[in-house]
């Protein structure tokens, strides 16, 4: 088995054109290996279970195209964490602003103006 | 094994008897006893802060043995918070030592004249003067009694300024990161005058069989690393369950007003916690898994805020439900919440709903004395300090919503309750529209609240096959989370499963709650066979969670509840907007059906009383009793 490079990060891999590839699957496609798809993950979106290459961090799920960030925790273990964009992703699952949404007021004030302009302030 | 301290705070008198070898088959230890002693001990309509409430606490069967995850202990009292059933649960280190100091349980009653603490050590119980800690909040006061007694190992539990002005929902702490949150618990505690309690001990606990308990622990360790559910919890802790809220639409957006929340964005995250806020990882008594984050800000305004946590409870309520997603502001509150005593889960709910109130113009700044925003880091910090001063706004809360609730709108209290979702008096801990097995768990919960920790069948977010769930429990339940059929023995076998671990003392986290891979009923029969002499079959062990948990029922129907009170909160009633589950939510008529099918399965009556048959079959016909 290739030897992983900790420090070695996908934009480097990048400009080998590799484009979100490990070190672990570029060192494999050099060498002429063909990649293994052993590890299974369910989309968080569609719930559909696909199966994903050893190593790689970012998966696209082949039923509804929604891009994921896999956690793993060793070669054969790893788990969907979080999607590629959490804004991309809310986006897409609402569509609208659920804080707007929720300042439902008939008549609202001028501090809920505010936040239906500018959003929730800190 | 060791026995129960009877302490009279009244009389400074300590009568210490032994259990009973019936009492600890029926009913194991920890919660189980715990529950048997609070149901002969409080009589009917007694007042929570009454001298009269038995505040016990209680070590598991498990507990302080090599055991994994042994670390926990309960504590039980006639809530204050609900009025009902007061339970909580707590890891650390106070349980193990609490058995290493000579005693399994502790009952407590009466009210002592002046602030105390007790110091326990091997065997011995001691009253201790503890005006000197008037002022100090609880990380100091845990400081204070190890430094005065000498140990650094001494393991102290003790309440908060909260605690102290008798906030309804005080939790007791034993170290930071460590509390037992609801109910009320530390309010009973500070209405007894007893502000902690001190233990240390090198007293071994008896076990009949050490080389079979031995061999079984190395078993289950084998078994709990392997899991995927040991490997994500053992990075981010119960953090993933925010990862996992937020992707499946299950957040408590704004008071559970919407599923999804956009604040936060890509910094609401899990990986961006462990990445730019945590320095180290904490565990409870022999656990291999180590959940606890402990965080660090490293710049801005609040650089240099250190403490343990925050766990889900803080991301999803106090950012999901406050309507923040900033890092900042929830480990603000955490450590706020942790230095005054304060539960998390109630405190962040009770924000949660004045921000709405607000929101929908039933509350402006002639009564709030300031602008209530949702997310605002000024408005929640503040609150929390309000609450457990009892100042100022906040302080119209520190009684429990139901009297905030009466002070607020008088006679129109009861048409505004519906924005406090609550079950049996507490504010619920999550969102179960889509999942209707977790949805008639958390209705009947026991101590109310929703409680994810009394029964969470959480292998129905999980997708698998009918016959995986077959070998599992023992029968096929649907694989479609929204679905009714099938879901009411689901529940009921995590019930026993979470009635039987409490009673062992062992955390959830290596238990089929967390992953299916991981300890049930099979692999902790085993461990109590060699702890106790005797074999237990699963069938014996899932039989004694059955017996807690209708002890704890009985209690509730002398109470005055019955079915009417296995609910869910009105919200539930409204769709999900947003994500895969978009839509699901509570049928009002499917579930009525699916508590029919719950209260057979348990058999207990269309009301939800336990039958004289299955009473007598779990022998609780002659309760109350007196094994003791």
């Amino acid at each position: 088995m290739a030897e992983i490079v900790p420090d070695f990060r996908r934009d480097d891999v990048w400009i080998l054109g590799f484009p979100g590839m490990t070190f672990l699957e570029v060192a494999l496609i050099l060498k002429g290996g063909e990649m293994e798809e052993k590890v299974e993950v369910r989309c968080r979106s569609c719930h559909h279970r696909f199966k994903v290459p050893s190593g790689r961090e970012l998966v696209e799920c082949p039923t509804c195209s929604q891009k994921w960030r896999l956690k793993w925790f060793d070669e054969t273990t790893a788990t969907i964490l979080a999607p590629e964009s959490w804004v991309e992703f809310q986006a897409k699952m609402k569509g609208v602003n659920p804080v707007r949404n929720s300042i439902g007021a008939a008549n609202p004030t001028a501090e809920q103006r505010d936040i239906i302009s500018n959003g929730v302030k800190k | 094994m060791n026995p129960i301290a009877f302490i009279n705070l009244s009389t400074q008198k300590v009568v210490v008897k032994p259990i009973s070898e019936k009492l600890r088959l029926l009913y194991l230890g920890g919660r189980g006893i715990n529950m048997y002693l609070l149901y002969n001990y409080v009589r009917e309509g007694l007042d929570p802060f009454s001298p009269d409430n038995p505040l016990i606490f209680g070590a598991g069967l498990l507990t302080g043995t090599h055991g994994m995850a042994t670390a926990r202990f309960n504590i039980s009292a006639k809530s204050p918070e609900s009025g009902n059933l007061g339970d909580s649960n707590s890891g650390g280190f106070f349980g193990p030592e609490l058995r290493f100091a000579g005693y399994d349980h502790l009952l407590i009653q009466g009210r002592s004249p002046s602030p105390v603490y007790l110091w326990i050590h091997d065997g011995e119980i001691e009253f201790r003067d503890a005006s000197h800690l008037k002022e100090y909040n609880l990380p100091q006061t845990l400081d204070a009694i190890r430094a005065e007694l000498g140990d650094p190992d001494i393991q102290v539990a003790a309440i908060g300024p909260a605690g102290r002005k008798l906030v309804a929902f005080a939790n007791v702490m034993c170290t930071i990161g460590n509390a037992a949150g609801r109910t009320g618990m530390g309010t009973v505690m500070g209405s007894k005058n007893l502000w902690a309690i001190a233990v240390r001990g090198k007293q071994s606990i008896p076990i009949n069989n050490p080389e079979r308990l031995m061999k079984a622990a190395e078993k289950q360790y084998r078994q709990i690393t392997q899991t995927k559910g040991y490997k994500a919890t053992a990075l981010y802790g119960t953090l993933m369950r925010l990862a996992i809220s937020r992707t499946q639409g299950q957040e408590p957006a704004l008071n559970y007003q919407y599923n999804m929340l956009e604040s936060g964005g890509e910094e609401f995250d899990p990986e961006v916690f462990i990445q730019k806020y945590e320095y180290g990882k904490m565990s409870c008594f022999n656990c291999p898994v180590h959940t606890k984050h402990l965080h660090r800000v490293p710049s801005g305004e609040h650089k240099g805020l250190t403490g343990s946590g925050p766990e889900y409870g803080g991301a999803g309520y106090f950012g999901s439900s406050c309507g923040t997603g900033d890092w900042v502001t929830i480990i603000e509150c955490w450590d706020l919440s942790n230095q005054y005593g304060l539960d998390i889960l109630t405190t962040a709910g009770y924000i949660a709903w004045v921000m709405e109130l607000y929101q929908r113009e039933l509350i402006d700044e002639s009564i709030t004395g300031m602008p209530i925003r949702w997310g605002d880091h000024d408005t929640m910090t503040t609150l929390i300090h309000q609450m457990a001063r009892r100042e100022g706004f906040g302080g119209i809360l520190s009684d429990g919503w139901q009297k905030a609730n009466l002070k607020l709108f008088g006679e129109k209290a009861k048409e505004y309750e519906r924005y406090i979702p609550t079950i049996k008096g507490m504010t619920v801990d999550q969102d179960t529209r889509g999942t209707k097995a977790m949805a008639v768990g958390a209705a009947t919960a026991s101590r109310g609240g929703g409680c994810h920790l009394r029964s969470r069948f959480t292998m129905e977010e999980m997708d698998l096959p009918p016959e995986a769930t077959k070998k599992i429990i023992g029968r096929p339940v649907p694989s479609d989370p929204d679905s009714y059929e099938g879901k009411a023995y689901p529940a009921i076998w995590m019930e026993r499963l979470c009635a039987v671990g409490d009673a062992l003392g062992i955390c959830r986290f290596v238990t089929k709650w967390l992953s299916p891979g991981l300890l049930g009923f099979n692999e902790l029969a085993e461990a109590v066979s060699a702890v106790t002499g005797y074999e237990f079959t699963p069938e014996r062990l899932m039989e004694a969670g059955e017996r807690i948990s209708n002890l704890e029922r009985l209690f509730l129907i002398r109470e005055g509840l019955d079915r009417k009170d296995d609910r869910v909160p009105e919200r539930f009633y409204e769709p999900w907007q947003y994500g895969y589950q978009k839509g699901s939510c509570i049928d009002k008529e499917k579930f009525e059906t699916l508590l029919d099918e719950y209260y057979k399965e348990q058999g207990w009556d269309a009301e939800g009383i336990p039958t004289r048959e299955t009473l007598e079959r779990l022998e609780l016909g002659e309760e109350p009793s007196h094994l003791i």
